[in-house]
């Protein structure tokens, strides 16, 4: 089944044309991996899926409704989204932090209850992040700062889950912790997950699917073992290099 | 912990305001007790838990730990407010509250877009431009000034600070608008959480960023010029308050506006005594000594600022 049509979607800033008319899709369950150079339109593409850029041309159909006629808070329960660098200046509790991504099940004048709670000491628990719950957000390392905002999104019950490279400054330990954990997450709970990401091995073993961006197009929308071997990487990156040597 | 914290500064706040009823240049008597030092030392209650939960607000919706209705220029605008009515000749209260709260907003939104740059408000950039309308307000200020001379001087003495509203009507009229302005936030204190770690994440968790960040900016600027509207431009409360509050108890804002209103009420008044007792028998603005104090502590926040968490 699929969760998200992406079908020809224009994006102008400027006059420049970011994104020229981008096409793919996501079935229910699965991981999408969405790979290009720097500035090849990996984050402008995202923030448009999740409605938070509005786009000029082309339709996107989210659980085949289309994306303009959901409501904020109707959408705020389909998709989550991981920005790739957060800076909080205020030392928020991990805690506190991830409660937040219950928001959109509230009323405005509602506080979290003791449910929300108790939802939320859940995906700590199944992120192994309990002993971190009341310590400040700031004090943790990028790993587990970034661990505790997956939370926030999963907080949300979204259906699709988006991050901008989660594990861009990540040690290895993290990157695999935080490969893992969506992998599971897509099959257990049937999570259907886009992530743009850098770390092609790791993308290779985990993802379902790819799509490689270039200068705002997409040259490749499909299975990536097939992109490693027919050259696509290589042309993705402008690499002179075969990419299989190094992995 | 929050619980004691706040009775902690219950506390500090009525034995000040008891103490302070007895301290200045001239002898305790019982008229001057209840006629002058009784209304005095209760606006200095309104004036500062008004002021610092402006800055609260400011800090948490801009996502900007430098923000504060003296920074940004909202005192400014409504103190242009102030002087436009005054030399206009009209006396109709509505009116004047009308026009100060309009001045305070437009200087708050004319700051605000003036630092937005795509979608996106650099800390550092929204206080130059604080700067930039604070200095463009002020000289149309002393423009008219200038061409209101019979004024000037009351109008200048005004400017510094102080409290010094007698009226006890006007005094209950700003007490209700500005705890009418914190009762509504409060309940959205959850919104002001989100914003205070981004806009971007309130827009992605289904709020209504630009609806609530207009309520947020309008409420604060409007409680900001209630309050300069009676007492002048008293300075950087709005910036000191909140940041002892949240060092106390957190970055929670419903817990962190009701203790920045008992702070700020607290800290101002204690100021006040401070500037009635510092050289007597002068009678110092206590904008003065907000400013004294409050200029090195924006200091010390912004040597802070290099590490980006407050």
């Amino acid at each position: 089944m699929k969760i998200l049509e992406v079908e020809n979607v224009v994006f102008s800033y400027n006059d420049a044309e970011i994104l020229k008319g981008v096409s793919f899709s996501l079935e229910k369950g699965s991981l999408l991996s969405m790979l290009g150079a720097n500035g090849s339109g990996k984050t402008t593409l995202l923030k448009i899926i999740c409605g938070v850029l509005p786009f000029s041309e082309g339709r996107i159909k989210i659980v085949g409704k289309c994306l303009s006629e959901i409501s904020r808070i109707e959408l705020a329960k389909m998709r989550a989204f991981v920005p790739s660098e957060v800076h909080i200046p205020y030392n928020f509790s991990v805690l506190d932090i991830v409660l937040m991504g219950r928001s959109p099940h509230l009323k405005w004048w509602q506080a979290y209850g003791r449910k929300d709670r108790e939802f939320v000491l859940d995906i700590l628990e199944s992120l192994k992040l309990s002993h971190l719950a009341l310590r400040s957000i700031n004090s943790l390392s990028s790993g587990e700062k970034q661990m505790a905002l997956i939370a926030q999104a999963l907080a949300q019950e979204p259906e699709i889950l988006v991050l901008d490279e989660p594990t861009s400054h990540l040690d290895i330990k993290y990157k695999i912790e935080i490969f893992r954990l969506l992998d599971r997450m897509r099959k257990t709970n049937s999570l259907s997950i886009i992530m743009a990401t850098h770390d092609i091995s790791l993308a290779l073993k985990y993802s379902s699917s790819s799509l490689f961006l270039a200068k705002g197009s997409n040259m490749y929308f499909g299975n990536m073992k097939d992109a490693l071997a027919t050259g696509i990487i290589e042309r993705a990156y402008n690499l002179e290099q075969k990419v299989s040597e190094f992995i | 912990m929050t619980k004691k914290i706040s009775v902690l500064v219950f506390t500090l706040l009525v034995i000040v305001f008891a103490a302070s009823l007895f301290i200045g240049p001239a002898a305790s008597s019982r008229d001057i007790v209840l006629n002058l030092r009784f209304p005095r030392v209760f606006q200095g209650v309104i004036v500062g838990s008004a002021l610092a939960c402006a800055g609260v607000i400011f800090q948490g919706v801009l996502k900007n730990p430098l923000a504060d209705p003296y920074i940004l220029g909202t005192s400014s605008g409504a103190l242009l407010g102030v002087v436009i009515f005054q030399i206009s000749g009209l006396k109709n209260p509505f009116l004047f509250y009308t026009s100060v709260f309009f001045f305070a907003l437009l200087a708050t939104l004319t700051s605000y877009f003036i630092a937005r740059y795509r979608g996106r408000v650099g800390n550092v950039d929204l206080i130059l431009s604080g700067v930039i309308v604070s200095a463009f307000l002020g000289a149309v200020i002393l423009f008219f000034l200038c061409l209101s001379q019979e004024n000037a001087l009351n109008i200048l003495f005004f400017m510094m600070g102080g409290l010094y509203e007698t009226d006890k009507t006007v005094l209950l009229i700003v007490l209700i608008l500005v705890s009418g302005g914190i009762s509504l936030i409060l309940p959205l204190s959850r919104y002001l959480d989100i914003f205070a770690v981004g806009e971007e994440k309130a827009g992605i968790l289904g709020i209504n960023t630009e609806k609530y960040k207009f309520i947020f900016l309008v409420v604060a600027s409007g409680i900001t010029s209630f309050v300069v509207a009676i007492s002048g431009t008293i300075g950087f409360i709005g910036l000191i308050v909140p940041h002892l509050a949240r060092a106390l108890i957190g970055p929670k804002h419903f817990s962190l506006i009701i203790l920045s209103a008992m702070g700020g009420g607290f800290v101002l008044i204690f100021a006040d005594a401070l500037a009635r007792s510092i050289a007597p028998p002068l009678d110092i603005p206590v904008g003065i000594i907000t400013a004294l104090f409050g200029a090195p502590f924006f200091l010390y926040l912004l040597v802070k600022k290099r590490r980006n968490i407050f």
